[in-house]
């Protein structure tokens, strides 16, 4: 039987090539800065003022490049399952005793270099064509917590993904998430909203781990918290949802090979 | 069988299936989430609403979105659905089995087209009534009635692009293909917020789309209850475009399906 390492770098492999054959990933890196904007706008327009302040502009296409990112891995990473599922090649490796929990991480991690490049392209493209010029303050802070937004988003997705084998109509529940999850965290600029709503957002974890990258990008902190609390919810939270999606994955692999 | 009773057929099987699968049903769900969700953020966050009316000349930036985003998500589901339709077609066959069939291809496509409006109007109404009302009041909500009128005549343009997309799909051979438009349509047609914040050239290309011109006049319906024909002009020309190349494309695809049987795309 292959170890687990062996099966995640075969499995990264695998996945590599098909992501770079696909036309899927080309399109996607032209469509990711073009969705941005247009969702960006979509909230920025009832307050345009923030579309000439610099820093405001930077947030905010900093906020939709995350809606992209999120879009990206909730459709890459949560629904492969279930099309492996339909497939027919999910029984197989189930019943050949092939862990899924492994397959589906190589799968996140493939997606890492698409989700990087679509974040950076929506983040200079819309800060570029509304007239600004894109900042990065610490790029080493940056690719730290771009890390952490991918492993959340990546553990929310295979969470979903393993919900998925069993749920009717999976991209109904995906169109759902792929806007609540970074509205709910950061994505539209918190100084647009009341204090009620901004209490909210503040004390989401999910939300800290955008906003330690928006902090380390722009240098401008948009939540009341200093950068140790920040750090460290950030990746308690980032541990905690891949010890869960990783459980969720085994418990539904298991139920899958019973049925 | 009369022509319109074999166009009543294709209706009333469409209209079946729909509802069969719960999609007729799923789809108004998932159009109120975002429009509810478009006016709940709209109604929460800090509005400046003078500088608003300064680059759009609309007054209520959510009204504004209220009016139109729905006509939006009803031309993206419209470009992803017919795309679809289209590749499942090639993927099957059957796309080459319809042109051998004894049917007139227009009959069909007026049907489909006359189903898809249908339920649109009926979607359009569903979404819009009570957020415009909570905005606008009764007197916006009367002004939906003209603009159901303009919409009606704005949904054939729309549907015509979305078979035109579908036909680009089967050339190109892709499925990203729809992804790359249903971005650009959301995007620059200054539909969820005005095209005055691009440069002039985006503004220029965006109406070769049928898109600026439908979203404007239900606005111009829905705000002042007013319906402009002189608009409908740079729609008909659009429409009139679209027809003329749909007609040219599909007609190298039947050409193709006769040579080569099987069209199919690639979805991964």
């Amino acid at each position: 039987m292959r170890s687990s390492p062996s099966d995640l770098k075969a499995g990264i492999w695998a996945f590599s090539k098909l992501l770079f054959r696909s036309p899927w990933f080309a399109v996607g890196l032209v469509t990711a800065p073009v969705w941005s904007m247009g969702i960006g706008l979509t909230f920025a327009i009832h307050a345009p003022s923030l579309l000439v302040d610099q820093g405001s502009l930077r947030g905010l296409s900093l906020g939709a490049g995350y809606f992209v990112v999120t879009s990206i891995v909730l459709w890459n990473v949560g629904h492969f399952l279930r099309q492996v599922k339909e497939e027919g090649v999910l029984h197989s490796v189930v019943l050949a005793g092939g862990r899924v929990e492994v397959l589906m991480l190589a799968r996140g991690v493939t997606s890492l270099p698409y989700t990087a490049l679509a974040m950076a392209l929506s983040y200079v493209v819309m800060v570029l064509l509304l007239g600004s010029s894109p900042v990065l303050v610490d790029p080493l802070g940056a690719s730290a917590s771009f890390l952490l937004l991918h492993a959340v988003l990546m553990s929310i997705s295979l969470l979903a993904g393993s919900a998925f084998l069993w749920i009717r109509r999976p991209w109904i529940i995906t169109n759902v998430l792929q806007f609540l999850l970074p509205m709910s965290s950061g994505m539209i600029p918190v100084e647009l909203f009341p204090e009620q709503i901004r209490s909210v957002i503040a004390a989401s974890p999910i939300a800290h781990v955008f906003e330690l990258l928006r902090r380390s990008v722009t240098g401008v902190p948009s939540l009341p918290l200093g950068q140790t609390q920040l750090f460290a919810s950030a990746a308690l939270s980032t541990v905690s949802l891949l010890a869960a999606s990783v459980l969720a994955m085994k418990f539904s692999t298991e139920r899958l090979r019973r049925s | 069988m009369s022509s319109i009773g074999k166009f009543l057929v294709v209706v009333e099987s469409d209209l079946k299936e729909l509802w069969r699968s719960g999609e007729l049903l799923l789809m108004a769900v998932l159009l109120a989430f975002f429009q509810g969700l478009f006016f709940l953020i709209g109604a929460l966050v800090r509005r400046e609403e003078e500088l608003f009316a300064k680059i759009s000349g609309y007054s209520d930036s959510v009204l504004y979105q209220m009016a139109g985003v729905p006509v939006l998500l009803l031309s993206l589901v419209m470009v992803s659905a017919v795309g679809e339709y289209v590749i499942e077609l090639g993927r099957r066959g059957a796309l080459e089995h319809v042109q051998t069939l004894p049917v007139d291809a227009k009959l069909v496509l007026g049907a489909h087209s006359a189903t898809i409006t249908l339920i649109s109007l009926l979607y359009y109404l569903v979404v819009t009534v009570p957020f415009v009302y909570v905005r606008g009041g009764l007197q916006a909500v009367s002004h939906l009635l003209p603009a159901l009128l303009v919409l009606a005549v704005g949904l054939v343009p729309l549907f015509l692009f979305a078979a035109l997309v579908a036909i680009l799909t089967l050339l190109v051979r892709t499925e990203a293909f729809i992804e790359l438009v249903s971005a650009t349509v959301y995007t620059f047609t200054g539909i969820a917020y005005p095209l005055t914040v691009f440069p002039q050239i985006v503004v220029a290309l965006a109406q070769l789309l049928p898109h600026p011109h439908v979203a404007e006049s239900v606005r111009l319906a829905v705000f002042y209850g007013i319906i402009e024909p002189a608009r409908f002009i740079p729609m008909l020309v659009v429409l009139a475009g679209y027809a003329v190349f749909s007609t040219v494309l599909y007609s190298r695809i039947e050409r193709a399906l006769r040579r080569g049987g099987r069209y199919e795309v690639v979805t991964e």
